[in-house]
């Protein structure tokens, strides 16, 4: 038993969603949430105006700015800037973990950066509330 | 490689943060939970709050970043007081960046 986390860009849950069901993987679940990575969430570093992508992820935080990214304004020195994302949380079995993964990264990799990160993490139990089965019977 | 879920007080968000930050670690994710702990809540005279707001931070760092990560956000998030939140640790098998779709 393993769980992918992965945090994607929100535009693409649909996609991904429709790839990880032609895998056989049906179960999900999403978080929505800010994250930011190794630019600190300072979008205007890595925006390529050549981009489309960009373009809509640099709008998108101007449409819904974070309380924390206005901190600017405020007592705080230096702003925190976060991005929103999504977080799917998926738990497999029967279907490899490595196989999701690849899925995930290849509908989410556009090339620019804020694409996302795919995390493996093994699972000690399980157990399906309806029915009580624990282990493998219950994800499957 | 360790993912670290930290769950501190909102008020410490922004000082946690700007001091991962200068430690090196840039990079998590965060989301804004309800919580309990060991005493059920909070009472205010006969008022009592079930489930109060916490803040969920995510990293996903290397095995020898552990301590320096959970001593940062220990001390920028401590008061003193009951409700200071929890850090937890668990093991990551593996990491991958979409964009070049390499492990990190």
């Amino acid at each position: 038993m393993k769980e992918i986390m992965a945090v994607i860009r929100q535009s693409k849950v649909k996609e991904t969603m429709e790839a990880l069901a032609s895998l056989g993987v049906t179960s999900v679940t999403i978080h929505s949430l800010n994250g930011r990575g190794r630019q600190g969430g300072n979008i205007m570093e890595c925006v390529d105006p050549l981009m489309d992508v960009n373009v809509e992820y640099v709008s998108k935080i101007y449409k819904f700015p974070t309380p924390s990214s206005m901190a600017g304004a405020s007592t705080l020195t230096k702003p925190v800037f976060w991005v929103p994302k999504s977080l799917l949380d998926i738990v497999v079995s029967e279907v490899p973990a490595e196989k999701v993964a690849e899925a995930i990264m290849s509908v989410n990799r556009s090339g620019a950066k804020g694409d996302g990160k795919v995390f493996v993490l093994p699972i000690a139990d399980a157990m399906r509330i309806r029915t009580g089965e624990r282990g493998d019977a219950a994800i499957v | 490689m360790k993912i670290v879920r930290a769950i501190i007080r909102p008020e410490k968000e922004d000082d946690v943060v700007l001091a991962l930050e200068g430690a090196g670690f840039p990079a998590m994710t965060k989301a804004h939970v309800f919580g309990r702990g060991k005493q059920k809540g909070l009472q205010v005279g006969p008022i009592h709050y079930d489930l109060l707001p916490k803040v969920l931070l995510l990293l996903v760092v290397n095995d020898e970043d552990v301590e320096r990560i959970m001593s940062v956000i220990a001390d920028n998030s401590k008061t003193g007081f009951i409700g200071d939140g929890k850090i937890f640790i668990s093991d990551v098998e593996r990491a991958y960046t979409v964009r070049t779709g390499e492990g990190l």
